[in-house]
């Protein structure tokens, strides 16, 4: 169809927002930045929308265009408009638009308000730009440019040394899986000579490519995603970059960015699947993240944090899809995920804007105070959780039953353990936030609801995190067959199991912190397994020891080092240079001066003797005067 | 036989013997005498040339005679002076004048 | 032969005459001893055959000049009889210095060569006449410096209080009789 050949505009326009908002600064009325943002995130949203109605009907499209063209070197560039991509452009677009809308409430009193905007709108345009691409090289330089909205975004509030670390935290640590990504290119580029996605899998597919160096190429392309989506152990900036406005939270750590990561699996997957092993690398390293980040998400009492967490845990659980050979139920994790998540960073927001913090024990009982922020966040939590028929219960259960099928006992055990812990943090947050009686120093009685430009994106949000899941439930398994891959038949056993884990979890935390009767936080108070949770794994203070402590001590050794011998030199030809002036100071004094004064002395010292001829005495003189004659009379007489 | 030397050596030695006493007196006024010595010595060689030596022209005499003349003013005059200084210093202590000092 | 022995003769004692001056402890011995050295030299002029010149020089020098060095001894007061001790520090010195000059001369006169002619007197006449006609200037000039001489000594020698001498005492005209006069004149007009 001839509307996906337009798809190169779609990332233009959120730019021209970005160059907008840039360029005239403070000049424009103050609406004029989120108004450009909306309206062309409205559009951007409109075409997707069509795209993804022309593509479920079977229209495909991709271009490609010589970017380089030298030394027998041939570059291309270009887009591709299939199923997954138009899919990725709904969510990223739909988040993106609410998420501006949001903002307009929550960034209300922010001095800042249309750099904000600029940089939000930066970053979709980036997030479009890696969805549309149709090779990695593309990806890989709109990668990076989403890396750089991110760190503009968490380091919103430079002025605050939290979240200017955060940002620096955030922009290297996924450096380092960007290095990977980049030494996969250059394997890809060596092996194959193309970076577009037809060519490799072609050449994938024959075997032409194949053995230790595809294997390295999807490791590597795999340590790329670890950065961005967060897993262990490149998870630690996630975290830290809840400094970060909420909203953009929501759109770049819950929906979009940290997506990116598992899209990327996705979209490599014939990679991946050419060795077993690389799967289960990532298998492996996704359980890990979930059971690990789950285990941490029980400690935390910032509600923000609490959702980080979640995030990185639900990240893994997609990474745990890609391993056992499903990236369908990824993906479709990857898109419930991104509504239901949004909605909680959100309406979390809309909680913080009413109650001025963050931490959930100075809440509690906010039901009665914002019924609305309740109401969706409730969704939000159970849809997380997975209770059915929300979105979340069925993509969760997508993925049990591809590890279950497959025979990874471990990861279906993990994923099944990771389910209840889910659902005992996030019960145990709404209930110490929302529901259970307020404390003495509580901010819930001052707490006020927040205003409709805030709630209505978060309806629907919550509508969506509601319903979504409906198009990969089982009647349908419209969403497998969309993207062209084979869903597995519903076990309704395994479902009945992962709705277990879930109920069981809610349950334990009603009893735990509703009801009172289970002694709550009992875990915290133990010894053994509270400064586990709370140092999370000591992996952050592992990275301080091992990198950064290191380098920091580097570093001040050459400062040192440049101080004493460049410097030093420097100085030391200062000193020289005094020394040569001073010596220089001393010769003109003591000689120079010298031979001026003592030729004046010596004038003066002359002339003091030759008047001793003057005594006045007259016979001297005669004397004088005779001798004279007689000399001349000597002289002469000859 | 006695020729022009002679005189001429005569005038020489009271030249001389002149000099030494104008040099070494203490006295103003032994001074002035010797200086008187001194004309004579010069008159005598100028004589001496006159009559050896242009007798006809007698040029030397008149410059004796001028000579005479003049030296007898400037004796005048000389004592003079050396009667008024004795009024106001010591004319004796020749080397006590010493206002051309340098 | 005769001029030989007067010649030593007088120069014996102008010579003596002069060493006696310079020797003198006394003043007045020395110029008792330049005395005869005067009178000696006229006589060297008789010998020369310059008689005019000799009678010149007895009369200034053996006459006026020896009297005015005396008179002046006789006023300077006992100042005048010193001690035969230089001024000068040097007494050597000027030995040594009137020797070598003696010597050069000497030497000078000794090596050159005069155009000798043999002496020839000139009578008094001739001389007038060369003064007077040939030297008439110098003549005149040589009197005038006398007289210059004459007034110059006076007026050195004279003491302060004989400024009378030369002027006439003059009474102090009383300042206010010119005025007086002058308003006494007037009223006699009334």
């Amino acid at each position: 169809m001839s509307l996906l050949a337009y798809a190169w505009i779609l990332p233009v326009l959120p730019l021209l927002a970005f160059a907008l908002v840039i360029s005239t600064g403070r000049k424009l009325p103050r609406m004029v930045a989120p108004a450009a943002g909306i309206t062309t995130m409205s559009l951007v949203c409109l075409a997707s929308l069509a795209m993804l109605w022309a593509t479920i009907h079977g229209a495909r499209f991709t271009h490609d265009v010589s970017w380089i063209h030298a030394f027998g070197v041939n570059v291309e560039v270009g887009i591709l408009v299939d199923p997954l991509s138009s899919l990725m452009l709904v969510i990223v677009s739909l988040v993106s638009m609410l998420v501006q809308v949001y903002s307009i409430g929550y960034m209300a009193d922010e001095e800042r308000f249309r750099w904000y905007f600029g940089a939000i709108s930066l970053f979709t345009a980036a997030m479009i730009g890696v969805v549309l691409s149709d090779g990695w090289l593309l990806m890989y330089m709109c990668w990076e440019v989403m890396g750089l909205a991110s760190f503009l975004l968490i380091g919103f509030w430079y002025e605050t040394p939290t979240a200017s670390a955060a940002s620096m935290k955030a922009f290297m640590v996924t450096r380092l899986g960007d290095v990977g990504f980049g030494l996969g290119l250059a394997v890809m580029w060596l092996s194959v000579g193309s970076f577009t996605f037809e060519t490799v899998f072609r050449r994938v597919e024959t075997g032409a490519w194949a053995g230790p160096t595809l294997i390295a190429a999807a490791l590597l392309l795999f340590m790329g995603a670890m950065g961005k989506s967060a897993q262990f152990p490149l998870h630690v900036w996630l975290p830290d970059a809840m400094a970060g406005p909420t909203p953009g939270s929501a759109l770049i750590h819950a929906a979009t960015m940290v997506a990116a990561g598992v899209y990327l699996v996705a979209r490599s997957y014939p990679l991946f699947e050419a060795n077993p092993v690389t799967l289960q690398v990532v298998a492996i390293i996704g359980a890990i993240t979930a059971v690990m980040a789950a285990l941490i998400a029980c400690a935390m009492d910032d509600i923000k944090k609490v959702l980080a967490y979640s995030t990185i845990s639900q990240l893994g659980y997609m990474m745990i899809a890609l391993g056992v050979g499903s990236w369908g139920a990824a993906i479709f994790h990857l898109m419930t995920h991104a509504f239901f998540k949004s909605l909680l960073f959100l309406a979390a927001g809309s909680v913080i804007h009413g109650t001025h913090t963050q931490d959930a024990r100075e809440m509690g009982g906010l039901w009665r105070k914002m019924p609305w922020t309740t109401a969706v966040w409730v969704i939000g939590a159970l849809s997380l959780a997975g209770i059915p028929p929300l979105a979340g219960f069925w993509s969760k259960d997508e993925i049990l039953l591809t590890a279950f099928n497959g025979g990874h006992t471990v990861l279906l055990v993990a994923g099944l353990v990771v389910a209840f812990l889910t659902a005992f943090y996030m019960g145990r947050i709404t209930f110490i936030a929302f529901f259970a009686k307020p404390g003495l120093t509580s901010k819930s009685p001052h707490a006020h609801e927040s205003s409709a430009v805030m709630i209505v994106p978060l309806v629907i949000l919550a509508t969506l995190a509601a319903f979504v899941g409906l198009v990969g439930a089982p009647p349908f398994n419209a969403f497998a067959a969309f993207l062209g891959e084979h869903a597995d038949p519903f076990n309704i056993f395994l479902a009945l199991v992962a709705v277990a884990a879930a109920v069981g979890g809610l349950t334990y935390a009603w009893v735990m912190y509703e009801r009172g009767w289970a002694f709550p936080d009992w875990y915290l108070r133990n010894r053994r397994i509270a400064p586990v949770l709370i140092h999370q794994f000591w992996i952050d203070d592992a990275y301080q020891r091992v990198i950064v402590a290191p380098a920091m001590a580097l570093a001040d050794l050459l400062r040192k080092a440049d101080v004493a011998v460049v410097d030093g030199i420097v100085r030391g030809f200062g000193h020289l240079g005094m020394a040569l002036s001073g010596f220089l100071a001393v010769f003109d004094r003591s000689v120079v001066d010298g031979a001026v004064d003592g030729l004046g002395s010596g004038v003066v010292g002359g002339g003091g003797q030759v008047r001793r001829i003057q005594t006045g005495n007259v016979q001297t003189y005669l004397l004088l005067l005779v001798a004279s004659i007689v000399v001349l009379v000597l002289v002469f007489a000859r | 036989m006695i020729g022009l030397n002679h005189y001429l050596l005569l005038g020489a030695a009271l030249f001389a013997i002149g000099i030494f006493g104008a040099l070494t007196s203490k006295s103003a006024l032994r001074v002035v005498i010797c200086v008187e010595l001194i004309l004579n010595a010069v008159n005598l060689n100028l004589a001496a040339f006159s009559a050896y030596v242009a007798p006809k022209q007698a040029v030397g005499m008149n410059f004796v005679i001028f000579l005479m003349v003049v030296a007898a003013a400037e004796v005048g005059l000389a004592l003079a002076i050396i009667i008024s200084l004795n009024r106001t210093s010591d004319v004796g202590a020749i080397g006590s004048i010493r206002r051309l000092r340098g | 032969m005769t001029t030989a022995i007067l010649f030593y003769f007088y120069a014996a004692i102008a010579i003596a005459g002069a060493l006696g001056l310079v020797s003198a402890t006394k003043l007045l011995h020395g110029v008792l001893s330049l005395f005869a050295t005067l009178i000696a030299m006229g006589g060297l002029y008789l010998l020369l055959g310059m008689e005019f010149l000799a009678a010149m020089q007895l009369f200034v020098y053996g006459g006026a000049i020896t009297i005015l060095v005396m008179f002046a001894l006789m006023l300077s007061g006992p100042e005048a009889e010193e001690v035969h001790v230089t001024g000068v520090r040097l007494r050597w010195l000027p030995s040594i210095i009137s020797a070598v000059l003696f010597v050069a001369i000497a030497l000078v006169v000794w090596q050159a060569k005069w155009d000798v002619v043999a002496p020839h007197a000139l009578d008094t006449q001739a001389i007038a006449t060369i003064l007077f006609s040939r030297y008439v200037l110098p003549f005149e000039i040589a009197g005038l410096s006398l007289t210059i001489a004459l007034i110059g000594a006076v007026v050195i020698a004279r003491q302060d209080d004989m400024v009378g001498v030369v002027y006439e005492t003059a009474a102090e005209p009383d300042p206010e009789e010119p005025y007086r006069h002058h308003s006494e004149d007037e009223e006699a007009a009334k």
